[in-house]
């Protein structure tokens, strides 16, 4: 069952892409459909995971384990392993793709087999990353990620100027994501190397590779260094966030901006699949460090949120803070920020996806990003104004909703772990009702400026975002569903002690 | 009759080459008919082809005092043999149109051939040279063959002032063996050098290295790689499938044989001497290649990294575990990405109307517009980059870890650094070349000429080339046919 969540989509893409030939409207119909199948193999998944005895009789087709030999003399396998974190991340992925795909049906595109086969290709490698055990393919589905995002942007990214211009933003992405990517690959190698020097067997598996560390070589900690480096620029951390503001900025009409925020949830995933549970002394050596670059990259969103114009550079501002509130609560070590951890990923990705679907909204009203230019737009809509306050509200973490639990979860955990700086470091969540308050007095009060068309939301639209409000309540007043059976952190901090 | 086959069965593969290059001169005496003369050619290296397929088994046990036969001789030629078929083909249709003169192309290209195959199974210091000089010759009339731009006869000249260096260098090398050993040949040289005192042990290994150095020159590694760049520039993509592959692969073949009798490579003078030259061309071919304007000058700079891992790859055998199927791939994938992307080239240079490529990179040059006008050759030239720069899914992700873990394995880690600055370099460059398809030029020059049906029919056999190289992932799932299927054809 689990290879089928990497296949349909791939093999959708081409179908896709191959339907084009024939009308232009079969591509997205063909793309909602592999969508919706996902969706609907991923509810079975969860029941199964919930409900061990529903599909007792079927076990064979619900294994959580898949593993087929690849290369016999390296040991690389094909291994897939699902466990309830992994399902949790793919069921936001799959949401995300939903979302784009949506949002982004009644529009025409120049070539819309391919604009649909990359965003499925992207949807199957980011979902490929989060099933994959053997470090060998966690790196392929990685690589193979960064390719549909230029393309997406290049071909389809909304830059009236020219595609000279929108280029250069994309080779800033594109050498940050090789950067890291390849260190990535030095690390692992030299990971598998050094289990073959000491052992004399050649594995890409993870789960075996762990055990070899020792935790007193200086081979180890470059191995360690390695892992916690790439996966640092993959999340957009401070100094190389450069990449993500304009790369969301310029991306295409549509919405598959929001898949495109969601690989920085990629490399949250790999910090917690990868580095944390092989980093025994050093996670303790750096932990100061990483949670002052968290604070940083807190402040420094923020900050920047509320000084910039553009609606699109203040919403990724927003998405930098977040991050270094996750980065924060997993260098904490507490079972609490653990826990506020994985509530506060979900939610926070689904609200802020949302307000990004929202915005797109807004673009077509005024037809640009800058905030200086709109104005006036709560008397002319009914749907779209609602919800984007309720999401900027959750985005900043309105009590009842998944945020505030999560947020609140990961400040409990650093005040038992830095008094004083924790009593300081909650003033961050002013400057965020601040710049988001801002941001929507700006877009929704004063005076009415001229725009070009008159709609609204459409009725599948409102289904799926009253969908998300509905997640992000039912997170909010009953948490404790999601950690039903399920410790969070007996499966990462086995070696911490 | 049988008799004498049996005694000079090593000889017929030259034999029939060499025949069919002369019913070939017939042919332009008495009519000149480009289609009779492409028929001449393919019959020609066909049957070579399936002599060196068929009778390999007893081959092997035939050495001569000229030429010896082994596994990788045998593979290389095969490969040679394969890339001027297919570069005959390509000629067909680029001088469909052209009138003057245009049959002795395919002569000039079998002779090339014969000098490439005699290199690469050569064991006599004389076949080796007169093979070097029957690839300089040719090589300098087929650079100029096409006078299409004003550069060519500079380039030409160049060529062969710097080839004919170094081959008086390589005679130097050679004189000294001689002058010491008594022997022409370089067959068990070890045996000799082992028992040698150790001031003549010097001298042999000073000629060595000068005849390493000279050959360093012919296959372009980075301190010599300075009039390869023209070449690239000047001549036509045509005549660029052989140069870029063939002339290469004929130099490895002997660098095998070399490594091999002579044993140098377990010193570890010429170890780090090899290393280091592989190493700097590695670096500095995408280094260099980040600078350049224009597509074909940065091909040639992006060839030389390239031939840089070919030789490590070369230099991993027997020091690695599985250095020797890895080392076949690697082939493999360079001598499919270059025809792929080459046979694309004169495609496109044909299609189009437009022809000066100098201009602006990114704007223009001679892929741009090509998604809208030739879908087919794009999604191919999408894998073969795809694979030049070693991304997943192709054969090149696959090398590209092998070479890696082969350089961590022994620890050196100044080649790891190099691979992996030159890999960011390269992707970057190849990522810049994959974007410029899309480029659309609203031109009437840039669009589409004709669709023949030699043009259509070229089209899908380099997409079915490029599919090989995603195939080969799909085969190591049937990892059990594989491994028969290549036993018998290569490791025998």
């Amino acid at each position: 069952m689990i290879p089928f969540l990497i296949v349909i989509p791939f093999f959708g893409g081409i179908i896709s892409w191959f339907s084009q030939k024939y009308s232009d409207k079969l591509p997205r119909c063909v793309a909602l459909i592999s969508i919706i199948l996902m969706f609907l193999i991923n509810l079975i998944m969860f029941l199964n995971n919930f409900f061990e005895k529903l599909f007792f009789s079927y076990k064979i087709f619900f294994n959580n384990n898949f593993s087929i030999v690849c290369i016999k003399n390296l040991g690389i396998n094909f291994s897939l392993y699902c466990d309830r974190f992994s399902l949790y991340m793919i069921f936001i992925t799959i949401l995300l793709g939903l979302l784009s795909i949506t949002f982004s049906y009644n529009k025409s595109y120049k070539n819309p087999g391919m604009f649909y086969l990359n965003i499925l290709f992207l949807i199957s490698s980011i979902i490929g990353s989060f099933l994959s055990t053997d470090l060998f393919f966690f790196f392929l589905f990685l690589e193979i990620m960064i390719f549909p995002v230029c393309f997406l942007n290049f071909f389809w990214g909304n830059n009236k100027n020219s595609k000279k211009n929108n280029f250069d933003y994309i080779k800033n992405f594109f050498l940050h994501s090789q950067v890291s990517s390849i260190i990535l690959l030095f690390s692992i190698l030299l990971l598998v190397n050094y289990y073959h020097s000491i052992n004399g067997i050649w594995t890409f598996n993870f789960d075996i590779l762990k055990t070899v560390f020792v935790h007193k070589n200086f081979l180890e900690n470059l191995i360690l260094y390695g892992f916690l480096f790439s996966f640092i620029i993959k999340l957009p951390s401070v100094p190389f966030h450069t990449w993500f503001p304009n790369m969301i900025m310029y991306s295409p009409k549509g919405n598959c901006v929001d898949l495109i925020g969601f690989l920085s949830k990629v490399g949250v995933y790999g910090l917690l699949r990868f580095f944390i549970p092989i980093s025994g002394n050093i996670l303790y050596k750096i932990q100061v460090f990483m949670i002052f670059l968290g604070i940083i990259n807190v402040f420094y969103g923020a900050f920047m949120a509320s000084i910039k114009n553009n609606l699109k550079h203040i919403l990724s501002y927003i998405n930098i803070s977040h991050i270094g509130i996750i980065m924060l609560s997993i260098f904490n070590l507490n079972n609490l920020s653990y826990e506020g951890l994985l509530l506060y990923i979900i939610s926070s990705t689904i609200s802020s996806s949302a307000i990004f679907a929202l915005s797109n909204k807004i673009y077509e009203k005024f037809n640009t990003y800058d905030l200086r230019k709109m104005g006036g737009l709560w008397k002319e809509l009914n749907f779209v104004p609602n919800f984007f306050l309720f999401f900027t509200l959750s985005n900043f973490g309105l009590p009842g909703t998944g945020n505030f639990i999560g947020e609140i979860l990961i400040f409990i955990g650093f005040f038992l772990l830095y008094p004083k700086i924790s009593a300081f470091f909650t003033i961050s969540i002013i400057f965020f009702v601040f710049c988001s308050l801002k941001m929507f007095h700006r877009i929704f009060y004063g005076n009415l400026k001229n725009y070009s068309k008159n709609f609204d939301l459409n009725f599948i639209e409102t289904l799926l975002i009253l969908f998300f409000m509905f997640l992000l309540i039912l997170i909010g007043l009953f948490p404790n569903f999601i950690f039903y059976k399920f410790n969070f952190l007996d499966i990462f901090l086995v070696n911490c002690s | 009759m049988l008799y004498i086959f049996k005694k000079y069965m090593e000889l017929f593969p030259f034999i029939i080459i060499m025949f069919s290059i002369s019913f070939g001169m017939f042919l332009i005496i008495f009519k000149r008919n480009n289609l009779a003369m492409l028929l001449n050619s393919v019959l020609g290296i066909l049957s070579t082809i399936f002599y060196l397929l068929f009778f390999k088994d007893k081959l092997l046990f035939k050495n001569n005092f000229f030429f010896h036969f082994d596994k990788f001789s045998v593979f290389f030629s095969l490969l040679i043999l394969f890339t001027i078929l297919i570069t005959s083909i390509f000629v067909y249709f680029y001088l469909d149109e052209k009138k003057l003169y245009i049959e002795e192309y395919y002569i000039l290209l079998l002779l090339f051939l014969l000098g490439s195959i005699s290199l690469s199974f050569s064991k006599h210091i004389s076949v080796f040279f007169i093979s070097i000089e029957i690839i300089t010759l040719s090589t300098v009339a087929l650079i100029y063959f096409f006078n299409n731009h004003k550069n060519t006869v500079e380039a030409s000249l160049k060529y062969m002032i710097f080839s004919s260096f170094s081959s008086a260098f390589i005679l130097f090398g050679f004189g000294i063996i001689y002058f010491i050993t008594g022997k022409l040949e370089y067959e068990n040289l070890y045996l000799i050098i082992n028992q040698l005192e150790i001031y003549k042990k010097i001298s042999i290994f000073i000629g060595i290295s000068i005849i390493l150095l000279s050959v360093f020159f012919k296959m372009s590694l980075f301190p010599f790689h300075f009039i390869f760049p023209d070449i690239y520039q000047v001549s036509t993509p045509l005549y660029l499938i052989c140069f870029s592959t063939v002339n290469k692969l004929s130099f490895f073949s002997f660098l095998i044989y070399l490594f091999s009798s002579t044993s140098i490579l377990n010193t570890n003078f010429f170890y780090n001497l090899v290393q280091i030259f592989s190493l700097l061309s590695i670096f500095f071919g995408n280094l260099l290649a980040l600078f350049q304007k224009n597509v074909n000058r940065l091909l040639g700079y992006t060839s030389i990294s390239q031939i840089g891992c070919l030789m490590i790859t070369v230099l991993s055998l027997n020091r690695f575990t599985f250095s020797l199927e890895n080392m076949f791939f690697y082939f493999l994938n360079y001598v499919i990405c270059n025809i792929c992307l080459f046979g694309a080239m004169t495609i496109l240079k044909k299609g189009y109307i437009y022809r000066e490529i100098d201009n602006k990179f990114f704007k223009k040059n001679i892929f741009s517009n090509m998604f809208y006008t030739y879908p087919l050759l794009s999604i191919s030239l999408f894998i073969v980059f795809f694979s030049l720069s070693g991304m997943p899914l192709t054969i090149g992700f696959i090398n590209k870890i092998y070479i890696l873990s082969y350089s961590i394995y022994n620890n050196f880690w100044i080649l790891t650094l190099s691979i992996i600055i030159s890999s960011i370099f390269g992707t970057y460059i190849y990522f810049k070349i994959i974007i410029s398809f899309y480029n659309e030029i609203s031109d009437v020059k840039m669009n589409r000429v004709r669709f023949s049906f030699i043009e259509n029919i070229l089209e899908f056999f380099i997409f079915i080339f490029s599919i090989t190289l995603i195939l080969y992932n799909f085969f190591l799932f049937y990892r059990l046919f594989f491994e028969k299927f290549f036993n018998k054809i290569l490791f025998y």
